[in-house]
């Protein structure tokens, strides 16, 4: 079995996980609109997506905390292997979960509500931010339960400024010209943007996630034991 | 008890201040920031943090900043982030490319924006100095560790010359034996055996008197063999008393008093251990003078049938920082544990040096 597939079937056992990718995403489309922007429930998918990138790196501290990683520097399979099998085993199960989510929105809105591929294709690099984000914070804690802790509190209140978890417009614009500078921001801003038809600006917010994944990445994929 | 010390090294203050330096230039962007500021920033620290992870030639860093000069070009306050490259390459030790990259911003910058990368300039170089001054500071200690490397391996060669050069001294003694067993001895004991052999044959043929002749012949001959291997014995062992004066004079040149107390006997201590013994408290005596200054310095020696033990004790002045052992003690402590002995070491009102070597090796 390849660490690929290992790290696809540790994922998939925890039955948390099976709620997070198939049930959750489809119950976020019936929390109401506020109106003037896309479904509450579509930027409420970003906090839901940032922490199941979160638990999809749960393997990755397990192995360190017990000392998997020593005996796997031992062997012959070199941690970018390691790291990218894990990375790439939890970005197809966040991958499916935004084709469901995104078939769902489908079905309950209809299609000319907005474009779905280029929503897909945000929550892909959304996914993948969050992803190495999630990396990124584990590489700072020993144990996995005060990094969940400490996550649970900083992820809630990124998405609640960054206007995931609150609308965007109705935040103060000073507040909104601060968020700038954090990851989550982009997926609202993104969404306004596929709201207002901007494709410059989503193309922007495309790349800026995309751009924040690869500094996280650089950060969190230091071999650390 | 001395608490811990926190060293700030280099490479924390190096990464601390670019940090500054990245938080200084959001701060100086903030009142133009939009989204194509905020991506134009986070590809300069994507770039600075690829330097970081894999570290290839700094001069590839050209490319990045001409990209950021170009874009600059278009997004006008994007050029304060020209300050970060200046700044790496003045650290980087890339004087020439820090002032290239400074200059530009000079053109592209107003005059309040372009204090950013001066500054920039200006810290990068002193932290350059420091770089300088570390490599070299680094380069002595190692030359220093790499000395002191090759002086063990010298002291580890000498021992194992030392070694060799006993086993070679054994076997010339050993030849010296055997050329007075074969030069004195053999033809005496030859010429006794024959003689006696014609001793029984004379008395078989019953010529008493011819017989008696040889008999004594015989005695003679064996007579002769004994006061040669008297002499030889003689000759082979080391004389007690030039060892015994050797030992006094030792002592009596020796800057302060020393009380002897020696027990057993010394003669039943293999000449090879005695003159280890000699050696070890030459070196003891030594570090005493150099390090202490007792009122009163003692020797014990003890020798039986399976060991000797020396000590020597002095109260002299110990000082806290002199508690590793210095080269002497390293090397009089490997030529004791090269024949089974061992070298210990008390620390406490007084300074015990105490050597004890096994006898049941063959020396």
């Amino acid at each position: 079995m390849t660490i690929f597939l290992l790290a696809l079937r540790t994922n998939l056992q925890q039955k948390f996980s099976l709620l997070l990718l198939v049930v959750f995403p489809v119950v976020l489309l019936f929390i109401p609109s506020t109106g003037g922007s896309l479904p509450m429930g579509m930027s409420l998918y970003g906090l839901l997506n940032f922490y199941s990138a979160f638990l999809m790196t749960r393997p990755v501290v397990e192995d360190r905390m017990r000392k998997v990683v020593v005996r796997i520097a031992a062997s012959p399979v070199s941690h970018a292997t390691y790291l990218f099998s894990h990375l790439g085993a939890a970005l197809v199960l966040l991958a499916s979960q935004a084709t469901i989510f995104v078939i769902a929105s489908v079905i309950r809105f209809g299609p000319s509500l907005t474009n779905y591929a280029v929503l897909w294709l945000l929550y892909l690099a959304y996914s993948v931010m969050v992803l190495s984000f999630s990396l990124a914070w584990n590489t700072m804690f020993r144990s996995y339960t005060t990094s969940f802790a400490l996550f649970s509190g900083v992820g809630s209140i990124m998405c609640l400024i960054s206007g995931l978890s609150f609308p965007l417009h109705l935040l103060p614009e000073s507040v909104q010209r601060l968020v700038r500078i954090l990851p989550t921001y982009w997926l609202a801003h993104a969404l306004a943007g596929l709201y207002e038809k901007q494709s410059a600006g989503i193309l922007i917010a495309g790349v800026v996630l995309l751009v924040f994944a690869g500094i996280f990445l650089l950060l969190g994929s230091k071999r650390r034991f | 008890m001395a608490g811990k010390r926190v060293l700030l090294g280099y490479e924390v203050v190096e990464t601390v201040l670019l940090l500054a330096l990245l938080l200084l230039a959001l701060v100086l962007l903030f009142p133009v920031l939009d989204a194509l500021k905020i991506l134009i920033f986070l590809l300069v620290v994507l770039s600075l943090l690829v330097r970081w992870r894999f570290r290839p030639n700094p001069s590839w860093m050209l490319i990045d900043a001409s990209f950021l000069v170009v874009i600059s070009l278009f997004v006008g306050d994007a050029g304060v982030l020209l300050g970060v490259y200046v700044w790496y390459f003045a650290t980087e030790n890339r004087p020439l490319f820090a002032l290239l990259y400074g200059s530009v911003s000079f053109f592209l910058l107003e005059l309040a924006l372009f204090q950013f990368p001066l500054f920039c300039l200006v810290l990068g170089l002193l932290l350059s100095r420091w770089k300088a001054e570390r490599c070299v500071l680094q380069g002595e200690a190692d030359a220093l560790r790499l000395h002191l490397h090759r002086l063990e391996e010298e002291q580890v060669h000498l021992l194992l010359d030392y070694q060799d050069a006993q086993q070679l001294s054994r076997l010339e003694e050993r030849s010296h034996i055997a050329q007075i067993l074969h030069d004195s001895l053999g033809h005496e004991l030859t010429g006794a055996h024959l003689s006696g052999k014609m001793v029984r044959s004379l008395l078989e043929r019953g010529e008493v008197d011819r017989a008696r002749e040889s008999q004594d012949k015989v005695i003679d001959r064996l007579e002769r063999s004994l006061g040669h291997l008297k002499m030889a014995v003689r000759d082979l062992e080391s004389d007690p008393e030039v060892e015994k004066s050797r030992l006094e004079a030792l002592l009596k040149e020796f800057s302060y008093p020393v009380e002897t107390q020696i027990r057993g006997d010394l003669l039943l201590v293999p000449a090879s251990v005695r003159q280890l013994l000699h050696t070890c408290l030459t070196e003891a005596l030594t570090n005493v003078a150099k390090h202490a200054k007792p009122s009163s310095v003692v020797l014990q020696i003890d020798s039986s049938q399976t060991m000797v033990r020396m000590m020597l004790e002095n109260d002299g002045l110990i000082r806290e920082d002199e508690r590793a052992d210095g080269n002497g003690l390293r090397y009089m402590r490997r030529r004791v544990e090269a024949v089974g002995g061992s070298l210990s070491i008390q620390r406490a009102a007084t300074f015990r040096l105490i050597v004890v070597i096994p006898l049941t090796g063959g020396y």
